[in-house]
This record gives structure tokens, C-alpha cells and sequence, in this order.
């Protein structure tokens, strides 16, 4: 009895696992696009009438919802205290604590982290490009990741679910 | 001088952290009285010079010789002038300054970009002046009876060599016409502040206080926002700073037929020196301004030289 009760305890885990690894996939997307929400608010922003990066980040933090913009509104407040760090580092350091990086792979995650670095420097134009460049790669990334998704989801439950039964063979 | 009955403070910490981490600390070490400090000057290998208490002096670290400005010092600087957007103040930037929060002016020189005949912006910038705004409320106390009385404002003309005050003067003046005082109630004041100096605003916030019966077209070319605030916002008096070219003059002619008085500032040692000049010999003839102010020189900021009428006489 407690030997079969163990088996469904490991079958259930195994399969759990593999469904936390598709919600995961699923975080991933939701991530990716709410900083694509962001990138584009912040575009609209700078375009329209040239807002410096604190006003862009303000009015994109009051436009936006959960952790973006708890996202920019830290970076807005960052910038208000003015403690003499550069924008990208300002920027690095309020994404490293947003929940955000932790749902993103490594490219995924050091685009994010160095989105500030872009940020800045030069003309408007040259703001409008980086932020337009940068809305690229995301579109980029979420259409890879849409592609993706649903087969890469099966595998992660499948092989959860098979692995739990396969090692419940094993043990017993 | 002029009575100061209330200085405004300014915020040590807001100055501070405009500049680059070494001036900062040099700024921090210095104990200075922000009240008597008025202008900061950064010059690339040159030393950091105040124009403080009247007079100039500049910082050096302890023990060492006089601290020399680096190109990082500027550009680091300029990142937090700017508020890490120096593209939001192109604009500015091509008239050669920027407003900064508390409604300082931060000017630079550098190598001027043009686009044809038109300045596109500025590379390669080699100097910074760090203008402090400060406010005296009640500075224009004196000035207030010959100016206003119940129901008569007098055109008038503040005339006084570069630093000397005129603009701190015309600020409490405004505030003073805005707000009304003992017996004399309020009136709507319209300002053009083509660069942002009366008012001083910072993202659209004025950071001098200029009344509460005041509305402020900022940014805006004079001739333009004279004929512009006419047109929306009916005010009784029209306030501008510097008055000097054609164009002023002209608008100065629509502001008067129109029914509004106006105040405003004109850079010269006498009255007599700015009456000279081509523009005003025609204001002078039609007898426009009713009163003319002049004030000291940077060595007596403030000191009022004398009130005259139309006529050039001393009220």
C-alpha cells in the first residue's frame, strides 16, 4: 500500500515538473511581451515631444501594469535621487530586481539588463533607432518562442508525465 | 541696495548633485553659503571657478594645488544636467543653455553643429556656467509705489548692466503685481519667458514663484508670446526680460495699443545707454514707458540707481 502510494507520489511530481517547465515557457512569453508593451510606450513617449528619460519612464509607468511598471516608475524614482551613477548602471540595476529577468533565458535576460546602455546617448533620432532596434529583437524572440511554444509545452508534459511513469517502473 | 525681506534658500543638495562625482565632493569639502554663491564655472583643464560673495575664487582639494576641470568631469556633468537626455534639450541646446530643477540655467560653448544657416547643435563642449536663480521676495518693496498705484500700472523699464539684478527684480515685481499688497488687489500678469529664466521652468513646472494671478508662456520667442498671450489670456500686464531686438519692439507696439502695461528689462550702464539704441530713440519719442528703473552694476547688485518718469526725470 505505501509502496503504491509512493509510485503515485512520484508519477504526480515527475508530471508536475514537467507541466511547472511549460508554465514556465508560457512566464517566458508573458515576460518577453511585457517588455515589448514597455519598449513601445517608451518609443511613444520619447517620439512624441521628446521626453527626457525621466518623464518617459514616468509616463510609461503610469500607462503600464505589474512589473513593468513597477519597472519604470523605480527607474523614474532612480532618477530623481540623482546619486551620480550612469543610466545604464541606474537601469541594470533596478531590471536585476524586477521578478521580469528571472522568467528570461540568458540572451533574453542580458538584452534586457543592458536596455539603459542604449539609452541617452546622441539625438533624438538616435533614441527612437535604439528603442526601434530593440522592439525588433523582442518581436523577433516572442515569434521564435510562438513557434516554439505549443510543441516545446507537449515535450516538457509529456516527458514529466513518462518520466514520472518510467521511474515508478524502475522503483518498483 | 534692494531690502531683502525674504530670501528664498536654495537646496545645497540640488546643486551638488548637478556635477560629476570629483566636483561634487570638491563642492561637499568647500562649506559654501549657497545664498551668496552665484554662478559655478567648468572650463576643460582650467580651474573650477565661483562667483561667490561678490567676488571670484576657485576650489582645490586640500593641500593640493587649484582642481582642473577634465572633459569627464564635463560630460559626466552633462548627464546629470540633462538627466541622462541631452536629445530632450536639443532645442536648448541650440540656444546654448539649459533650465535645470530649482530654475538654474546651466550655459555651454563648445564646437556649434550648423545645418546650413541653422545651428543644429553643439559637439566637442568644452565649458559649463552653472547660473544659480535666486529669489528675494520683497525686493521689489520699494519700487512697488512709483509702479502701481490702486488702479494705474506704469509701462516700465528695468535698465541695468549684465549682473545686476534686474531679473530678480522683475520676478518680485510680477509676484508683487500678481498678488496684489496692502490696498492694491492683484491682476492678471502674462510672462513670456523665452529662456526660461523668470520663471525657471523645469518640465513645465515653474520653480520661481511669480504669483498666483500669472500665466507663463515658456520657451517662447517674445514677439511671438506677447501676441499670443493678448490673443488667449487677456492679462493686464505683460511681463518679458531683455528686451533688444526688432522684433521685440514691434510687439512691444501691439502690447501698448492693445491696452496692456508692460514691464520689462533692458542690458545697459544708464538709461541714457539704452535710450540710444535705435529702437527705443522710438519708444522714447512716443514717451511708451512711464518709468524707467536702474539698477547698480555686478559690484552693487541690486542697489537701485534711480526712478525716472517718461521725461527722464528722477521721480
Amino acid at each position: 500500500m505505501l509502496k503504491a502510494a509512493g509510485l503515485i507520489l512520484i508519477v504526480c511530481s515527475c508530471t508536475g515538473l514537467g507541466f511547472s517547465m511549460s508554465l514556465g515557457m508560457t512566464r517566458r512569453m508573458q515576460a518577453l511581451e511585457a517588455i515589448l508593451r514597455m519598449v513601445v510606450y517608451l518609443k511613444g513617449e520619447i517620439s512624441y515631444g521628446g521626453a527626457s528619460l525621466f518623464d518617459a519612464f514616468t509616463g510609461a509607468g503610469g500607462k503600464l501594469t505589474g512589473e513593468c511598471r513597477s519597472l519604470c516608475l523605480g527607474v523614474s524614482q532612480a532618477l530623481l535621487r540623482s546619486e551620480g551613477s550612469s543610466f545604464g548602471r541606474i537601469f541594470r540595476d533596478c531590471a536585476k530586481d524586477s521578478p521580469l529577468r528571472s522568467e528570461l533565458s540568458g540572451e533574453e535576460e542580458e538584452g534586457f539588463l543592458s536596455l539603459g546602455e542604449r539609452l541617452g546617448y546622441l539625438d533624438l533620432e538616435m533614441q527612437k533607432k535604439q528603442l526601434a532596434m530593440y522592439e525588433q529583437e523582442l518581436s523577433r524572440q516572442i515569434l521564435l518562442l510562438k513557434g516554439e511554444l505549443p510543441g516545446k509545452k507537449k515535450v516538457y508534459q509529456s516527458l514529466g508525465l513518462l518520466g514520472g511513469l518510467l521511474l515508478a517502473v524502475l522503483v518498483w | 541696495m534692494i531690502k531683502c525681506k525674504e530670501v528664498i534658500q536654495i537646496d545645497p543638495k540640488q546643486i551638488q548633485n548637478m556635477f560629476a562625482g570629483n566636483i561634487r565632493r570638491l563642492l561637499l569639502e568647500a562649506e559654501l553659503d549657497y545664498d551668496k554663491l552665484y554662478e559655478i564655472r567648468l572650463r576643460v583643464g582650467r580651474p573650477l571657478f565661483l562667483i561667490y560673495d561678490g567676488g571670484e575664487c576657485f576650489l582645490r582639494k586640500p593641500g593640493e594645488e587649484e582642481y582642473l576641470v577634465t572633459r569627464e568631469d564635463l560630460k559626466e556633468t552633462l548627464d546629470y544636467v540633462s538627466g541622462y537626455s541631452l536629445y530632450a534639450f536639443e532645442e536648448e541646446l541650440r540656444q546654448g543653455f539649459l533650465s535645470v530643477q530649482g530654475g538654474h540655467r546651466v550655459g555651454v560653448t563648445g564646437k556649434v553643429i550648423l545645418d546650413g544657416d541653422r545651428i543644429r547643435g553643439m559637439k566637442y563642449i568644452s565649458c559649463i556656467n552653472v547660473r544659480l536663480s535666486h529669489q528675494i521676495r520683497g525686493c521689489a518693496d520699494p519700487i512697488m509705489p512709483y509702479i502701481q498705484k490702486r488702479d494705474w500700472v506704469a509701462h516700465t523699464l528695468i535698465v541695468s548692466p549684465p549682473r545686476g539684478g534686474k531679473t530678480t527684480l522683475l520676478r518680485d515685481i510680477i509676484r508683487q503685481l500678481s498678488n496684489g499688497r496692502r490696498g492694491v488687489p492683484g491682476i492678471t500678469v502674462g510672462v513670456v519667458d523665452e529662456r526660461s529664466e523668470l520663471a525657471g521652468c523645469y518640465q513645465g513646472i515653474p520653480q520661481n514663484d511669480l504669483g498666483m494671478r500669472t500665466d507663463i508662456l515658456d520657451g517662447c520667442p517674445k514677439p511671438l508670446g506677447m501676441q499670443m498671450l493678448i490673443r488667449s489670456m487677456s492679462p493686464a500686464v505683460v511681463a518679458v526680460d531683455e528686451l533688444g531686438r526688432e522684433e521685440d519692439f514691434k510687439a512691444v507696439e501691439s502690447v501698448i495699443h492693445c491696452g496692456c502695461k508692460l514691464v520689462a528689462t533692458a542690458h545697459g550702464n544708464s538709461v541714457g545707454d539704452v535710450l540710444e539704441q535705435p529702437f527705443f530713440q522710438r519708444l522714447l519719442k512716443e514717451r511708451v514707458f512711464e518709468r524707467y528703473i536702474l539698477l547698480g552694476g555686478a559690484s552693487r547688485a541690486g542697489q537701485v540707481e534711480g526712478v525716472f518718469d517718461g521725461y527722464g526725470n528722477l521721480c
